[in-house]
């Protein structure tokens, strides 16, 4: 466990022009590069990170030299933004990392597809052992157990997610709806993109400038228009969305939403007012089958997503606790093998040894005598040795020599007293 | 009535299971439990009501459909049966939350009915007076159904707008298939039961020369008046397009109406008149 290390940048540690500089280029080579570092190396890049997961790590100034050159930057400036994790600590944050507990936004669900891809590709290369080979599989299986059984990726933590998912609690599946968004600035764009990606492909962009709304209907393959076309795009509209300011009264009033639901035969209508001030009536709250919602009850709604990612934090680190200690477990009594075996042999030949005198020294005894004590000798070794073993399956490295010398001396020292 | 051992236990195990879906339902629909085993309990359920209905025919040797426990009872599967099937198709905690309390309800409401002595039922019943208990107990254990899922949709729609945060920690199915789910067993239990009534109806005109008698019976009464309800649920959505918190009051407000006829006929009335014909 000691040997594993990871050094690397963040979000947390280095600013977004230090880490692009380091993520140019393609992976593979990148990874190909760095493969002279350690006996085992993979690397994890991603928007907010650039990792390097090691196991027998040669120089630490080498990684460092490493990432200067590829940033082409000082490496003392690369040092004073980057961190390193050994033994338990990196594998522990492989485990926060997976399970998204390191993101920018907690709970997110891309990074485990990223972990996972940055895996395959350095099992593809060849750079990967059996110890990263353990650490990333546990690092997935934790990942995987902390997303099942807890709600640390629950709800959204965006306006637009949060929006799209009350949309999603009355339609059910968006792509059949369409949406009518007023206002073609930046929160209108980033509605309709997060709305896209919840499979939506039926917008009519509404704008005071109609050419806005043209370019931001051309991005989504949309229909657009002026805001006079408003009372006759409503009744069609199965989500609208104000992203303009209303200028002193509502863009959109009860008596208008009224008229539009009745055109709609009673299917509702989700309103998102996202805009500041206001634009759409809030008694059209009142109307059957209207369901709005302003930017205080979405930041409501994303307030207490956040709240509820952050009080399932602590069960998740409980959680990777218990996994790094399992990883542990598994790692010592690996690497505990070829001592135990080394331990055995040598009391083993010891009891061939003691054997052959004493059949040598008792001539007399019977076939079936013989074999009882070879048995009894053999029984009296497995028992002293229990001990020992278990010993040796929790012991550390230093732990592990000690041992080695008390109970499996070099050949030439032998066990006789 | 009178159930034997063995039915009374197959009886309490299927109040058991359903009363422990109901319970493990609304945990997962609340997001404070998973849903693991949830289906397997609404099958096992239903396995068991089939059981217990077997057991029942074997007994009487004819269909369990003589007395009013054997119509609960009877209707309870219907209900079980008919969330099993949407469940295959839909697969949502939300529909065992709906169904398996008012299963549990049923079969609880059988065996009450079942320890009133002196409602054994004829030893054979007519064919015609069969068919009419078919349909009734099937049109009824839809309206049981679409009333549930009417109940929730309004429970929901109060939590989406009250507390939109909240609503969104729940396991919930969207409104517009609630709304789907309630309009269509409502639109299953009504033809069923109105055929159910104008062929009793018919048939007991011509047994006995009059329909008069018929008027005053309150079963017959008050299931008119809850196919009332359910024809304004359908004149209103098929009219001025109702949808959603209209048509879920409807279809609660009719099954409150006929279920409230049920129980009164149950314990304060003699058998309907079309039984007694």
């Amino acid at each position: 466990m000691n040997r594993y290390a990871v050094i690397g940048l963040s979000h947390k540690s280095a600013p977004t022009s230090l880490r692009e500089r380091l993520q140019a280029g393609e992976l593979a080579s990148a990874l190909e590069s760095a493969r002279g570092l350690a006996e085992e190396v993979v690397l994890v890049s991603t928007c907010n990170r650039f990792e390097l997961y090691l196991h027998d790590l040669r120089d630490e100034n080498a990684v460092y030299d490493w990432m200067a050159a590829r940033a082409r930057m000082d490496r003392d400036h690369i040092i004073d933004h980057s961190f390193v994790r050994y033994g338990r600590n990196a594998c522990k944050h492989l485990f926060f990392v997976s399970s998204s507990l390191d993101s920018l936004v907690v709970g997110e669900t891309q990074i485990r597809g990223q972990v996972k891809e940055s895996y395959r590709l350095a099992q593809e290369s060849g750079s990967v052992g059996a110890y990263l080979h353990r650490l990333f599989q546990s690092a997935l299986r934790v990942s995987k157990e902390i997303s099942e059984t807890t709600g640390v990726g629950r709800g959204s933590v965006s306006v637009a997610g949060a929006a799209a998912d009350l949309a999603e609690r009355i339609f059910g599946e968006l792509h059949q709806n369409r949406v009518l968004v007023l206002g073609a600035g930046e929160t209108a764009e980033l509605l309709v993109t997060h709305l896209q990606g919840r499979g939506v492909d039926r917008f009519v962009i509404l704008n005071r400038t109609p050419a806005r709304a043209a370019e931001l209907a051309a991005r989504c393959d949309g229909e657009s228009g002026g805001l006079e076309r408003l009372v006759a795009e409503l009744p069609h509209a199965d989500i609208v969305a104000t992203a303009a300011a209303a200028d002193g009264k509502p863009l959109l009033d009860v008596k208008t939403m009224r008229k539009a639901i009745r055109s709609r035969r009673g299917r509702p209508v989700v309103a998102l007012d996202i805009a500041v001030p206001r634009a759409i009536d809030p008694r059209v709250d009142q109307i059957d089958n209207v369901y709005r919602y302003d930017m205080d009850a979405l930041a409501a709604v994303t307030k207490d997503a956040l709240r509820h990612r952050r009080s399932e934090f602590l069960r998740c680190c409980s959680m990777i606790d218990s996994a790094s200690l399992r990883l542990d477990a598994g790692a010592r009594a690996g690497e505990a093998g070829p001592t135990i075996v080394a331990v055995e042999e040598a009391y083993r030949a010891t009891a061939r040894q003691t054997i052959a005198e004493l059949e040598r020294k008792l001539e007399s005894l019977t076939g079936e005598e013989r074999e009882v004590m070879r048995r009894s000798i053999n029984r009296l070794i497995s028992r002293l040795l229990h001990l020992p073993k278990r010993a040796l399956r929790n012991s550390n490295e230093e732990e592990r020599e000690m041992m080695r010398r008390v109970f499996a001396p070099p050949s030439g020292e032998d066990l006789e007293p | 009535m009178e159930f034997t051992g063995l039915e009374q236990g197959l009886l309490f195990t299927v109040i058991a299971v359903f009363a422990a879906a109901s319970v493990l339902s609304a945990g997962v629909v609340s997001g404070a439990r998973r849903g693991r085993g949830l289906r397997g309990m609404l099958l096992a359920g239903t396995g068991v009501l089939t059981a217990l209905l077997i057991a029942l025919w074997i007994r009487e040797g004819q269909i369990p459909l003589v007395n009013r426990a054997e119509y609960t009872i009877f209707g309870a599967w219907i209900l079980a049966v008919g969330a099993a099937l949407v469940d295959r198709r839909i697969n949502h905690p939300a529909l065992v939350l709906v169904s398996a309390p008012m299963v549990c309800l049923l079969c609880l409401f059988g065996w009450l009915i079942a320890l009133r002595p002196g409602d054994a039922g004829p030893d054979t019943i007519h064919p015609g007076v069969f068919v009419h208990i078919l349909l009734a107990v099937i049109g009824l254990a839809a309206f049981t159904f679409a009333a549930g899922i009417g109940a929730y949709y309004l429970w929901q729609i109060r939590q989406l707008k009250r507390d939109p945060a909240s609503a969104l920690h729940q396991k919930v199915l969207p409104l517009e298939v609630l709304d789907q789910l309630n309009f269509g067993a409502a639109a299953v239990g009504f033809p069923l039961l109105m055929m159910s009534v104008v062929g009793a109806t018919l048939f007991s005109s011509r047994a006995r020369g009059d329909v008069r008698g018929l008027l005053l019976d309150p079963t017959v009464l008050v299931t008119v008046g809850g196919l009332f309800v359910y024809m304004m649920l359908f004149g209103a959505r098929g009219i001025f397009g109702w949808r959603g918190r209209r048509i879920a009051w409807l279809s609660v407000a009719g099954f409150l109406v006929i279920s409230l006829g049920m129980l009164v006929a149950a314990f304060c009335t003699s058998p309907n008149l079309f039984h007694s014909t």
